[in-house]
């Protein structure tokens, strides 16, 4: 008897070993425009693909999240929080290739900031050589960098006329 | 103005013409119009696949379900008389009505004028003009993921690649218990919905977060395509379906969706067991949905490894000592550039997706390191020597569905024997378009037959795998990861009792855990802790526990050419049975294009006795 209990005990185990451990991260919640990642916060600590926890908030509706422009106002306003939108979902990538002076999350930032294509390798440049102003000690959101990248843009003559949403 | 015309002018009245030109030209029963409302006739019955998301969003008519022209009268009603409300007819059955416009020749000026704002907006955002579908590799640190996944990609017109925007169809799990989690997706228990996200987030979901490369497939959808597309995911974000993991999956709903935009093209079929990822590639390849165009995006682990294989003696050395010190680095030319970028992407790797989550020792490095690195400009050299070559394209790998046959010798009997595997591949099959390093088997299972034995059990169950998973992680790039098997099904122990001829049938199910070594890119050694239990009859005491170790090699000699080979040593506990000693050696040959010559060789010692089985088959990829 002891031993059939062992036994089952163990096949137990080993199925739940067998059967998935860890749930797919499948629906997380989106970011377009108008955004979940506003509602959840900019602290960079949380640019993280949000976990299991929010599936059911933002799960189901993700096309009502990114329907558009709507939710983000017009104009100056829409790409402001296109921009936010996307800082804060790139916050580490954007660290290291800004680091770098090179990469394409960085070049996206420049086209979102309005730059011409000819200006995006200025672009990085100008972000790599402010990297410490950028990512000081007071940058403790995504909000803040993205204010940081564009002060040191435009201490550049040719970033401030080519990048038209800076 | 005659009061004829008049009367004719009228919605109703047209919607009624409207009607019976449908009735005639048979609209409900014809292909375009069943794909589009995901009909699906089995054994004669007929009914929609799809489900409203709230009481009739996706369908017209509460008969919709299982009634093709209830629901053609119904939307022909909605397109013409629901102007008002949030969403009117013509704004929830977008790609409805282009179709019927077309197939009924609708004068367009006689539907009713609405705005519809938020879809408008919602193609603006989009401003899509071309499509892609990406597959993202195999993940083996999640069952769910194992097979590869599937998503669409719409390119938007500027050109810049993280802004586009993705659609994904995933179930959307109810529970975080693993067995019921297993089970629900097996049977349908989820809802399954397709979520859209910007490009970026997937890249960074897939790329950073779960290190798995993405390749993305141009479509050769035109213009007309994609806006019929878009318009069709639209009344989809009112619907989902039943989620079945095995073969109503991500892939299944790419195609179903896919069928909608292009009538005339046969994708899916509902008597498939399982529908791979990578042979939706290849199905549409063959079905001409391909420009043939690929395209790669590394993950973070490929970046990692290339990086480092990259990096020369003393550079790797300068890596370690970096490492070791953990203080800020001086990087004055292009060599320290790239030890630089090779730690930042191991540092990466081996931490969280989460900064908060990190070693607190690795973030304080890792912090110093990116402000070390931004005093130089290398000029982005190293990020360009990353390369994924033809043989890692998943779409050039080999059908996923095997069948073999071939001569079988055991016990002293020649026999013949064939076998069957709906999924996926064994660890010695070719490695063209699949990792090099991961087995993982599904319901597959083989029979044989001796001529010589008693006529009453001349056939014979060899083996079933219920599952068979062996995930070997080699060391490399300085990345320690465990390597583990898992493994469960019905298996013919030979070694036991040999003298009587009776199948000796055993359920037996396997763990291990342990390491791989990787000398070289393409030979892995590995060592593992094993534990067993195996059920039968045959065992004393109705079974066997056993524990002990394996390890053995994987040679990859070419990409068309592998040896695996492991031993197996298990002592029994609690049981009169005894130990086990096995040994396995497996040769693969793939000679011709989805086909191979395999020799497999298993010696067993058990109870002072040695019992070998040598089968020799060709195996078709299908």
């Amino acid at each position: 008897m002891k031993k059939t209990l062992t036994l089952s005990l163990y096949f137990a185990a080993m199925m739940t070993l067998v059967a998935p451990t860890a749930v797919s991260a499948g629906g997380y919640g989106a970011a377009g425009c108008g955004l979940g990642a506003l509602a959840i916060g900019t602290k960079p600590g949380m640019w993280q693909v949000l976990a299991a926890t929010t599936n059911a908030t933002f799960g189901t509706q993700t096309f009502g999240i990114t329907t558009g422009t709507s939710e983000c106002g017009s104009g100056a306003i829409k790409v402001q929080a296109e921009q936010k939108a996307y800082a804060y979902n790139n916050f580490g990538q954007l660290q290291k290739e800004i680091a770098q002076g090179r990469g394409e999350r960085l070049q996206t930032l420049a086209f979102l900031m309005g730059c011409g294509a000819k200006s995006v390798d200025a672009f990085g440049s100008i972000a790599q050589k402010n990297y410490a102003q950028i990512f000081s000690e007071k940058t403790t959101d995504s909000d803040i960098m993205l204010d940081q990248i564009r002060a040191a843009a435009k201490t550049d003559a040719n970033l401030s006329a080519q990048c038209s949403a800076l | 103005m005659p009061a004829a015309q008049l009367f004719a002018e009228h919605p109703k009245v047209y919607s009624t013409e409207i009607k019976h030109r449908a009735q005639l030209k048979e609209i409900a029963h014809a292909d375009a119009w069943l794909r589009l409302v995901h009909y699906d006739r089995f054994f004669g019955r007929i009914s929609s696949e799809a489900r409203d998301k709230s009481t009739r969003s996706f369908f017209a008519s509460p008969s919709g379900l299982t009634d093709p022209e209830a629901e053609l009268f119904a939307t022909i009603e909605a397109l013409f008389t629901e102007t008002t409300g949030p969403e009117p007819g013509r704004c929830r059955y977008p790609a409805r009505e282009i179709y019927l416009v077309q197939a009924l020749e609708i004068d367009p000026k006689k539907l009713p004028p609405v705005d519809c704002k938020a879809y408008r907006e919602w193609l603006a955002h989009m401003d899509a003009d071309s499509a892609s579908i990406v597959f993202a590799g195999f993940f083996m640190g999640n069952p769910s993921s194992m097979f590869g996944h599937t998503f669409l990609r719409l390119h938007n017109r500027r050109g810049v690649s993280l802004i586009d925007s993705s659609f994904n169809y995933a179930a959307n799990p109810t529970t975080e218990n693993a067995l019921l989690y297993a089970w629900l997706g097996m049977t349908g228990g989820f809802p399954g919905t397709f979520a859209m996200h910007p490009y970026y987030l997937k890249v960074n979901e897939y790329n950073d977060l779960e290190s798995r490369d993405l390749w993305e497939y141009r479509m050769n959808l035109n213009a007309d395509e994609v806006r019929f597309m878009q318009a069709h995911l639209w009344e989809l974000s009112n619907a989902w379906f039943p989620y079945y993991y095995l073969d109503e999956n991500c892939s299944y709903q790419l195609l179903a969706l896919l069928e909608a935009v292009r009538p005339n093209k046969k994708l899916t079929s509902r008597f498939s067991v399982f529908v791979a990822p990578a042979d939706t590639l290849r199905t549409l390849e063959s079905a001409g949905f391909l420009t043939g165009e690929a395209s790669y995006r590394a993950s973070l682990f490929t970046k990692l490894s290339q990086f480092y294989e990259n990096l020369t003696i003393p550079e790797k050395e300068r890596f370690a000592a970096w490492l070791a010190a953990r203080s800020e680095p001086v990087i004055g030319d292009k060599s320290d550039a790239r030890v630089a970028d090779t730690l930042l992407e191991f540092y990466r790797f081996r931490n969280e997706y989460n900064p908060q989550d990190w070693l607190p020792e690795d973030r304080t490095h890792y912090g110093l390191l990116l402000a070390a690195r931004a005093r130089f400009d290398d000029g982005g050299e190293h990020e360009k020597s990353v390369r994924l070559g033809p043989d890692d394209n998943p779409l050039r790998g080999v059908p996923t569905m095997q069948w073999w046959a071939g001569g079988i010798y055991a016990n002293g009997q020649p026999g013949v024997t064939v076998g069957f595997r709906p999924a996926l591949r064994e660890l010695q099959d070719t490695n063209v378009g699949y990792p090099l390093w991961s087995q993982i088997q599904l319901l597959s299972g083989s029979v044989a037959v001796y001529p010589d034995t008693n006529a009453t059990s001349t056939l014979r169950l060899e083996e079933l795998h219920l599952v068979d998973i062996m995930a070997l992680a080699p060391w490399q790039a300085r990345v320690r990861k465990p390597s583990y098997r898992l493994r469960t099904g019905i298996y013919n122990h030979y070694e036991l009792d040999a003298a009587d001829n009776r199948p000796r049938l055993s359920w037996d199910s396997l763990g291990a855990i342990g390491i791989t070594l990787s000398p070289w890119r393409s030979f892995g050694l590995f060592v593992m802790a094993q534990s067993e239990v195996q059920v039968s009859g045959t065992w004393s005491d109705t079974g066997r526990l056993g524990a002990g170790f394996m390890g053995g090699f994987k040679a990859a000699w070419t990409a068309y050419t592998a040896t695996v080979f492991f031993a197996e040593y298990t002592r029994a506990f609690f049981s009169e049975s005894g130990n086990t000693f096995f040994l396995t050696w497996k040769q693969n040959f793939s000679l011709w294009k989805n086909g191979a010559i395999e020799a497999d060789l298993r010696a067993a010692w058990f109870q002072e006795k040695l019992s070998p089985r040598l089968s020799l088959y060709a195996k078709f990829y299908f």
